[in-house]
């Protein structure tokens, strides 16, 4: 008789006899049954320790941006207490612009370095209203703006409740922040409007339709 | 004049006439060997009584209690996933718990235990034990695993989140899953950063809708609070006990 020691070979198997063959697929489908219980089962488990559980994916130890021309490059460290960001330069070989340790614990949820070195962080990573909603460096690692959840909705005179309604990332925004096509600013859209951060003086303002067009 | 007493009572405890129902937590801080370096332990008591006032419950933290043991600072919730099973740390830390502090199923105060870390995952912040629903994988225990990371970044909601597993509540069921709901997976869940965005306030978060209040109910941890008829009752049987000053005639 057949054993079924692979269902490869027993699959396989060119054998002209239709009663082993009856066999062997019988025998193969019960191992597939077997396997596919095995694995529901195992998928339940694991949905269960999640069912049970708080849980968050945090960002990779060590994430990496690069400006678009390539020149600097921002690296984000999520440390054991709070999150610190370090700017090189390649311009004359690899120097160390400024390294600063920021308030958030994981790391921003986004991170944008422009051509001439400053930095734009937005959000954190939890989902949350943060008084760390987006953070501007200058080249020399100055924070020269920091606005939080509550202030964009001021300037987009949104009430909180439409900002957290329309949020499709985190708690508060609507769409990926994009470096516009200048690269001179950072865009992306929150309670229905397209908001623009200016790389290198920090201001928040709202896009006009025919801006929005236009870019 | 007993009237009076009792009445200025009842006004003074609120919980005697807004909670139907109440929740025992017993909170159990670990340490190491020494005792000198402890998990932070705090229970964010107004938002996590708060967000349960929502379904009339009070939760009612009671006197906590130590372990000195260093090894279960971080303690191990399911390092062999292979087996679905709660692992074999974690079940020692709740059968110590239940032997030595509090037995969870015989008081039907859950017992709830601060520790540094879970899995070693800064991202893992709390489990709770003790619904039928999770038997499997909890090996019939019951008990909440709380990480000190909470009190870091001011995750407010993950308490009563756990509380809410125990008590019969997943993250998908009972209309959760919408980032205002209490029960909403973390990853998915938008967490209060103030009172004031708790439901049914500002942002509305840290929902529980008539499905999930209903269901909480079935629970055997959520007792339920004695009427103001059966309060009145009980002061004034306790009046009765009360010695008379004599008075000269």
């Amino acid at each position: 008789m057949v054993v079924d020691d692979g269902h490869d070979r027993v699959v396989y198997s060119k054998t002209q006899n239709g009663l082993l063959n009856a066999i062997c697929i019988e025998t193969y489908m019960k191992t597939v049954v077997a396997h596919v219980m095995w694995a529901l089962l195992m998928l339940l488990f694991a949905a269960q320790v999640h069912a049970a559980t708080d849980i968050i994916a945090v960002p990779d130890p060590v994430r990496e941006y690069v400006s678009p021309s390539g020149q600097y490059r921002l690296v984000i460290r999520r440390n054991e207490t709070r999150a610190s960001i370090s700017v090189f330069n390649y311009q004359d070989g690899v120097n160390v612009s400024w390294s600063s340790e920021i308030a958030h614990r994981f790391g921003p949820r986004f991170a944008f370095v422009s051509d001439n070195g400053q930095v734009i962080l937005v959000d954190e990573w939890l989902n949350r209203f943060t008084d760390h909603a987006v953070t501007v460096f200058d080249s020399s690692g100055k924070v020269i703006a920091s606005y939080s959840t509550d202030d964009i909705a001021q300037t987009l005179s949104a009430t909180r409740q439409h900002v957290h309604k329309t949020a499709t990332i985190g708690a508060w925004i609507q769409s990926q922040p994009v470096f516009d096509q200048s690269a001179h600013a950072v865009l992306f859209k929150c309670a229905d409007k397209p908001l623009l951060v200016d790389v290198a003086t920090g201001l928040l303002s709202v896009v006009t339709e025919a801006e929005e067009i236009a870019r | 004049m007993k009237l009076t007493i009792t009445l200025l009572l009842l006004l003074s405890f609120p919980f005697l006439r807004a909670h139907a129902a109440f929740i025992d937590i017993k909170p159990i801080q670990v340490c190491d060997d020494a005792g000198t370096t402890c998990a932070g332990m705090n229970f964010f008591e107004n938002f996590t009584d708060k967000i349960w006032a929502q379904a009339g419950i009070d939760i009612n933290f009671l006197s906590s209690a130590q372990i000195l043991e260093t090894d279960w600072l971080d303690v191990d919730i399911d390092s062999n996933p292979a087996n679905g099973e709660l692992d074999n740390e974690a079940i020692a830390m709740i059968d110590y718990a239940d032997a030595n502090i509090n037995d969870s199923n015989a008081t039907l105060a859950i017992n709830m235990f601060f520790v540094d870390l879970l899995d070693s995952s800064a991202g893992f912040f709390g489990l709770g034990c003790g619904a039928p629903i999770y038997a499997a994988f909890c090996v019939n225990r019951t008990g909440i695993f709380i990480s000190d990371n909470i009190f870091d970044i001011n995750r407010y909601d993950t308490i009563a989140h756990e509380i809410g597993h125990v008590i019969g509540l997943t993250h998908g069921g009972f209309g959760a899953g919408g980032a205002e709901n209490l029960m909403t997976s973390g990853g998915s869940r938008s967490v209060p950063t103030s009172l004031n965005d708790i439901s049914p306030d500002g942002l509305g978060l840290s929902n529980l809708t008539d499905a999930q209040i209903a269901e909480v109910y079935n629970s055997r941890f959520v007792q339920e609070m004695p009427e103001p008829a059966t309060w009145l009752l009980m002061m004034a049987m306790t009046a009765l006990f009360i010695p008379k000053r004599r008075t000269a005639c």
